[in-house]
């Protein structure tokens, strides 16, 4: 009887484990066919990419030589005293008495063969370099805005759709709407005039203490800390705006959502309301929000252009608006080209995304 | 007898027309009727408020003829630059009812004069965008294949261009336009970024509205293109131009002042509310003078916001799916 009970207890254990391996075959296919359709995807819409934006820098370059000013006059410097005939060299050296097509065909073979983007007339060196240090400051309070405008806008935007046109949907409409209709600058400025002026220990602009960035910090909580307390009003002021629009955002989508058939039976089948909008709307109104991140977050990073400057924030933005009044062209040729990306790279990362978490969109 | 009464009370039945079923729930609708009362009136009072100032100033003027007069009030110009040099930098006061600014100008005059630059730079830029959009989408849209494909890959080529950089990059590069000409700057650079947007929707109703039963009859109508185009097409989609236009105003608004806050937008001497705030950037200005960059902002947040409340009750109001 043992026997015979082990030996049944043995061939359902064999069968489900039989069943089990099958199953997670069947799984890492399934899996591995749907990672090998979404490289294909992905690697298809880069190569789409690419001559788009080989015609965006080619707008951009131009729209660039459109710029008043000798780049060479430019480079020398205001004043400078090297004789008419010797710029002429060093323009016929560089290259720019040729036609500018020929001139955006040398800068495109640079930047793709040698991987030089040029070097930098303000700042003095490789801009590159340059880009990689101030794309981290301009990195640091977006991250941090879009984290906190996502927890807060989230489960705000839920209440606003779960009771419609209630006191605090009307409420928060009038906030975005005013959040919506107000200028960055301007609310920093108001911020920075109310908040930071009176209260002693909120910094003014700046990302460092200048006095601590000379002497050094005493630990990397100090240096942290520091930061930190400049980052507290870009941030607050990152994380209102992209609030506001955020907030609309989750709300439309949820209650359009709600008003699904599923959601009926969902309600219908006993579920508890909690359930019902968290586990069924909830999970199904984040799709929409997926593409507007991914199309939105290069805006933050254009859009915190005014904010950097008011806030006199050394981020990306800020080497741009030095590199324009400077005539540095290279330094704003690439960090144009970097916005570019962003901007195009938001927009595969939001259509692969979407893919991912909505198999109704998946692409064959 | 009896069937002329009949006949009478078909004739007594009236039909709405779509303007008219879009005002009606436009005057339901109290928010936008707020947007819209808001909207108009800083319109006026930019409009009426600098040429009483020319006015008041021009009548104590010796030998001035009412010709004179009535013409230096209408074509108010030269006092944008500096209305009255008197004490500069003077807090709000009975005389100067919001103070004067740093050149000892009357900031209340550059308020209404910079608020006129600035709506005027909204109402011109949301109209070029929108005729833009609703062009380049018509037409790719009605005619397709290469045309449609030609137009939408620039449209996708436009949206793909960083907004914000690139305008600030072109104003930077036509820096050398005059004062009074910069505003034209700043329209052509927000209308050409911007029409991509609207052009899409645009084509994709267009798209599915030639494909409808009255299109057909147009064509077995034999009807030329451009009627077909302008007066068949192009309406139905016109409810969808003008909300777009009308927020894209408020955007436009938003977008200069920012451009003049960097000193790229509309330059000084002309005032604009941007250009207004920039005094901010200077620190000792900022700290004491909040006068001179206040007021700018919040005449900026009302219009905007009332241009918005428009823009929504308008789209609620032509929304055509919804029928009340």
């Amino acid at each position: 009887m043992g026997q015979f009970c082990n030996s049944k207890i043995a061939s359902i254990i064999i069968i489900l484990t039989n069943l089990w391996v099958n199953y997670c075959y069947f799984l890492l296919v399934q899996f591995v066919k749907g990672v090998e359709t979404m490289l294909k995807y992905i690697a298809k819409r880069i190569l789409q990419l690419i001559p788009i934006m080989i015609v965006i820098s080619l707008i951009i370059f131009l729209v660039l030589n459109m710029m008043p000013g000798d780049p060479v006059q430019a480079y020398l410097g205001q004043g400078s005293e090297v004789p008419p005939e010797r710029q002429e060299q060093i323009k016929e050296l560089l290259g720019l008495n040729e036609p500018l097509i020929v001139q955006y065909f040398m800068w495109l073979k640079r930047v793709v063969i040698e991987r030089d983007l040029g070097r930098s007339i303000v700042f003095g060196d490789d801009v590159s370099s340059i880009i990689g240090t101030f794309v981290w400051n301009s990195f640091l309070i977006n991250i941090f805005a879009l984290f906190f405008a996502l927890i807060i806008a989230i489960p705000i935007g839920i209440k606003s759709a779960v009771k419609k046109y209630g006191i605090f949907d009307n409420f928060f409409t009038v906030f975005s709407l005013v959040g919506v209709s107000m200028p960055t600058f301007f609310f920093a400025l108001i911020l920075i005039f109310f908040i930071a002026i009176p209260v002693d220990w909120i910094p003014l602009n700046g990302m460092r203490t200048p006095i601590l960035s000379i002497r050094g910090y005493e630990s990397i909580f100090h240096k942290m800390f520091d930061i930190g307390k400049h980052m507290l009003l870009p941030v607050t002021v990152l994380t209102f705006t992209s609030l506001a629009t955020l907030t609309r955002y989750t709300r439309n989508s949820v209650i359009e959502v709600i008003n699904q058939d599923y959601i009926r039976t969902a309600r219908s089948k006993g579920l508890a309301e909690k359930v019902v909008i968290y586990k069924h709307a909830f999970r199904n109104a984040l799709l929409p929000l997926i593409t507007i991140l991914g199309m939105w977050i290069p805006s933050l990073f254009g859009g915190a252009i005014l904010l950097e400057t008011v806030f006199l924030w050394p981020g990306i933005g800020q080497v741009l608006l030095r590199g324009i009044n400077n005539q540095d062209l290279s330094l704003v040729m690439a960090t144009l080209v970097f916005y570019a990306i962003l901007r195009v790279l938001g927009n595969l990362i939001a259509d692969v995304s979407y893919g991912l978490a909505d198999p109704r969109v998946r692409v064959e | 007898m009896m069937a002329d009464n009949g006949l009478n009370k078909q004739n007594e039945y009236t039909v709405e027309t779509p303007w008219q079923i879009a005002w009606r729930r436009f005057k339901k609708n109290k928010i936008a009727v707020i947007g819209a009362i808001g909207f108009f009136t800083i319109a006026i009072l930019v409009i009426v408020v600098p040429m009483i100032y020319a006015f008041l100033l021009f009548k104590s003027q010796e030998g001035i003829t009412t010709t004179q007069l009535i013409k230096e009030t209408i074509f108010v110009d030269l006092r944008a630059q500096g209305f009255e040099l008197s004490n500069s930098s003077l807090p709000p006061s009975l005389e100067y009812l919001l103070g004067t600014d740093k050149q000892g100008r009357d900031i209340m005059f550059r308020l209404f004069y910079g608020g006129r630059i600035s709506l005027l730079v909204g109402v011109l830029t949301a109209f070029i965008t929108a005729s833009l959009g609703t062009i380049i989408g018509g037409i790719a849209g009605y005619y397709g294949g290469w045309v449609d494909s030609i137009l939408m890959r620039s449209a996708e080529i436009v949206l793909s261009i960083p907004f914000l950089p690139m305008m600030i990059v072109i104003s930077a590069a036509m820096r050398w336009v005059p004062s009074e000409q910069s505003i034209f700057v700043v329209v052509f650079v927000v209308g050409i970024l911007s029409w991509p947007g609207l052009a899409r929707v645009v084509r994709g109703q267009i798209l599915s509205l030639r494909e409808q039963e009255f299109m057909l009859a147009t064509e077995a109508l034999g009807l030329k293109d451009s009627s077909r185009i302008f007066r068949h097409l192009l309406p139905n989609v016109l409810a969808y131009v003008i909300v777009s236009a009308t927020l894209g105003m408020g955007s436009a608004i938003l977008l200069e002042a920012g451009l003049s806050f960097l000193g790229l937008g509309v330059t000084p001497p002309m005032p604009s509310w941007g250009n207004m705030i920039q005094v901010a950037r200077d620190a000792h200005a900022f700290r004491n003078f909040p006068w001179m960059w206040v007021p700018p902002g919040l005449m900026i947040i009302l219009t905007v916001v009332s241009v918005n409340l428009l823009g929504e009750g308008l789209r609620d109001a032509l929304d055509p799916k919804d029928i009340r």
